[in-house]
């Protein structure tokens, strides 16, 4: 195997690099705001909107038993108890601005944080 | 054939071996998903000594298997989607662009990761699933240069398998 790359691998890794960048600015430079509360989906149907001004502690139900426990607290929310082996939506960790989600795939259990003017343009669109 | 049978189920073997040596090895757990892909090494190395049939034959075996033994329906699908976007990305960047092996790893990499997330888009039906696409992205191309690069290493070692 040769070790020397030629011009097409400089070209290929330059392409795949640009486009990253691309995304993480774009991910980036996206406008942030807080967000004021949080829609909960379960299997893509709505579960519950919650406010984040609000401390509270959700039990999420999904197939008819406590899949998720999500804590809203000081103005941000996330997961401090789920019944998956992963446990990958509690090490998420917090969410409180605009956008930002938590998600359990096992679970199907989707937790987002809207801004009120969003919410109403969110509920147009659907 | 009376060959190539024993030879691809011990590269098998060694892929579910890795897949579970991975499932041990945390690695970011705030992004789901998120793996280091060792199982790629075999891929690729089958991919360069053997053909192309072999290497998706065993890449597919290899997650149905470690699908059923240390996941879920919907990690199988996961891993599918991505295994199978990414093999064909690898298979063009080698075949048709000619490329360098540790390239077409991290190509691998790259798109192992995209597949995935498109597929979580579409089983949580949610949008915003996307939001973790640059994380997974990086992750993507370090861990493909990491594995493109033990693979570029090992493969003058181990290429006279074929002729076992």
């Amino acid at each position: 195997m040769k070790y020397k790359f030629r011009l097409r691998d400089y070209i290929a890794l330059g392409i795949l690099i640009i486009l990253g960048a691309g995304i993480c600015i774009f991910t980036i430079v996206y406008p942030k705001s807080r967000g004021d509360q949080v829609i909960i989906e379960v299997d893509g149907e709505l579960f519950g909107t919650y406010d984040l001004s609000n401390d509270a502690t959700i039990e999420i139900k999904s197939k008819g038993k406590v899949s998720n426990v999500l804590e809203i607290h000081n103005g941000s929310a996330h997961m401090i108890e789920a019944d998956c082996p992963d446990k990958v939506c509690i090490h998420q960790g917090e969410i409180k601005d605009d956008g930002q989600v938590i998600c359990c795939l096992p679970n199907k259990v989707v937790v987002r944080v809207i801004s009120d003017s969003k919410s109403e343009y969110d509920s147009i669109s659907k | 054939m009376a060959k190539k049978v024993p030879r691809l189920g011990i590269l098998l073997a060694l892929a579910l071996l890795l897949s579970y040596v991975e499932s041990l090895i945390p690695f970011f757990l705030s992004v789901p998903g998120m793996k280091l892909g060792l199982v790629n090494i075999i891929i690729i190395l089958i991919l360069y000594i053997d053909c192309w049939q072999d290497a998706i034959l065993v890449s597919v075996m290899r997650v149905l298997l470690a699908g059923f033994m240390f996941g879920n329906v919907y990690s199988i699908a996961y891993s599918l989607s991505g295994a199978i976007l990414s093999f064909f990305i690898m298979l063009i960047m080698k075949n048709i662009f000619q490329l360098h092996i540790v390239v077409v790893s991290i190509f691998g990499g790259v798109f192992h990761n995209i597949g995935q997330i498109l597929i979580a888009t579409v089983v949580a039906s949610n949008v915003y699933i996307m939001g973790y696409l640059p994380a997974l992205y990086i992750a993507g191309m370090i861990t493909g240069l990491l594995i493109g690069i033990l693979a570029c290493e090992l493969y003058p070692r181990i290429s006279k398998i074929r002729r076992i």
